[in-house]
């Protein structure tokens, strides 16, 4: 063997050496445990009855629209999933206007805001649901909104605002006291116009409206409008929207002319007889999956992706710390069965397992075992509603 | 093994392993890449450490870490009622502690238990703990 390539052989080993050498120190000095795969695919439904398969032929597409998704967010212990799932659907639909908006969180609050129907923040985060629907005819009709942010929903708790006392995460309680606060002034409100009471009390009310808002320019003569109107989405729009919202706020209309505003439509496509939200002892009668996943493709076909209402705590019965109560088919909806709302951003038929499988977007943070790519069947069994944005033809 | 193999077959096997030794460490980099921290504009990376699977931050014997051995040792389910809320911040809940969440290098949420000693765990770790 030549001299040349020994030396290359020993430059080699010396190499190798070293890299090993830096590795281990490297590795040694910071330990980053990776995040672990979910586990998947070890549960099956149960059910046999055949009206619940999804055939090849009803899963013969393949979309993936996730990249045009913000990154995954946590609703913490409030109920707005709606309110996750509609800013997210617009979120795309924004995204399908301009690539610049791809890959951005619309605000939450900002949503919520919009569909003033469901603005209930502050009286009552435990039972706080919504529609979807609501959430997407907001921003369509109002075009209030901002990137996530602009105006974020911190955590509850706020344990990391406790360990470290930064301000921005202690925000939502401030908001939560304020909102509150001020919805109590304003119901006190009602009758402050009325003769028999005071000026004192109209002027004390405005005081205290006045001092909520602290840093804004707003008139006591424009408050006095909306008591005089009972518009209290408005007020409230101007109390609790942060500047930084108000100031980077996306008007539709304006960027994109009345067509983007206007000229779509929000399917709202039931798999149940009766409105469960005024009677949840109506008869509920399931729908055959192959419909179901029929109606989520033909949102996929109109250019976005698919919101999903059902019922996550029949895919969580696995877990030991799920509640055991099984999950009546024949009536879905008869018992709480962990109502929640999410966005399906693919569907695809997978050949190695042979089943047909959706992706889902989950607003339970990194990590959650109802994530990524599911099984259709599995996911479908406990949809009852979905939700997607189209074009008007 | 040199001796077996003429001199393009050295430089070829030269280049091969460097070639490998390169993607390996590429590979590791990412698999171990996933980094969490404390906030959004990632400055402040947390590292854990692991009891029974699960991640966190905290000394021996931390109260995050009690808490984790004490799920450990539950036999059978334990129940509890959600309606579409995270169920782990309920989980965090009925363990006394306080939810928040973290960051991947992503942006993404990662929800997090936490407890007066400033010690916390991965919330989405317990409770995929014990299946």
């Amino acid at each position: 063997m030549k001299a040349r390539y020994r030396k290359l052989i020993v430059l080699r080993n010396i190499f190798f050496v070293t890299f090993l050498l830096l590795s281990g120190v490297l590795l040694s000095a910071e330990v980053t445990i990776p995040i672990p795969e979910i586990k998947r695919g070890h549960y099956r439904y149960q059910n046999s009855d055949l009206e619940y398969k999804i055939s090849k032929s009803d899963c013969s597409v393949s979309f993936d629209n996730s990249s045009n998704f913000g990154p995954v967010r946590d609703q913490d212990g409030v109920g707005f999933c709606w309110a996750f799932a509609g800013a997210d659907l617009y979120g795309e639909y924004l995204c399908q206007l301009d690539r610049k908006y791809c890959g951005k969180n619309i605000s939450v609050l900002s949503g919520m805001l919009a569909g003033k129907n469901n603005w209930k923040y502050g009286i009552d985060t435990q039972g706080d649901g919504g529609h979807i629907l609501d959430i997407l005819e907001g921003f369509m009709l109002t075009g209030a909104l901002c990137e996530e942010k602009y105006w974020e929903l911190p955590s509850m708790d706020s344990f990391f605002c406790t360990l470290f006392n930064k301000d921005k995460k202690c925000f939502r309680d401030r908001m939560f006291k304020i909102f509150t606060q001020m919805r109590n002034e304003l119901e006190k409100s009602n009758n402050l116009l009325e003769c028999r009471n005071k000026p004192e009390k109209l002027f004390e009310f405005i005081s205290e409206i006045n001092s909520l808002i602290e840093h804004r320019d707003i008139s006591d003569e424009v408050i006095l409008d909306f008591v005089r109107e009972n518009n209290f989405e408005a007020l409230s729009k101007m109390i609790l929207v942060p500047i930084d919202c108000l100031k980077n706020n996306i008007n539709v209309l304006d960027e994109f002319g009345p067509s983007a505003a206007y000229d779509f439509q929000v399917f709202d496509v039931l798999f149940y007889e009766r409105d469960f939200q005024t009677d949840f002892s109506r008869p509920y009668k399931s729908e055959p999956n192959s419909r179901k996943v029929n109606e989520v493709i033909k949102g996929f076909q109109a250019g976005g992706s698919v919101a999903i209402t059902y019922c996550s705590k029949e895919l969580l019965k696995k877990y030991p710390f799920s509640n055991s109560l099984k999950t009546d088919h024949s009536n879905l909806l008869a018992d709480n069965c962990g109502n929640h709302a999410s966005v399906l951003t693919g569907v695809r038929w997978n050949d190695k397992k042979n089943r047909c499988e959706v992706k889902l977007r989950n607003s339970w943070g990194s990590g959650s075992p109802l994530s990524g790519w599911m099984d259709a069947q599995r996911v479908l069994n406990t949809v009852y509603k979905i939700n997607y944005m189209s074009k008007k033809k | 093994m040199a001796d077996l193999v003429d001199d393009k077959g050295m430089f070829r096997l030269f280049f091969i392993y460097s070639f490998l030794l390169i993607t390996f460490a590429a590979l590791g980099q990412e698999v171990l890449g996933r980094k969490i921290y404390y906030t959004r504009d990632l400055k402040s990376q947390i590292t854990f450490r692991e009891s029974m699977g699960v991640r966190f931050f905290g000394a021996n014997g931390s109260m995050a870490e009690n808490v984790i051995k004490e799920v450990s040792q539950i036999d059978g389910k334990i129940n509890f009622s959600f309606d579409g809320r995270n169920p782990v911040v309920i989980l965090c809940q009925l363990y006394d502690g306080k939810h928040d969440f973290a960051f991947l290098d992503n942006g993404d949420q990662v929800p997090v238990c936490g407890y007066k000693d400033k010690s916390f765990f991965i919330s989405w770790d317990l409770f995929e703990s014990k299946v």
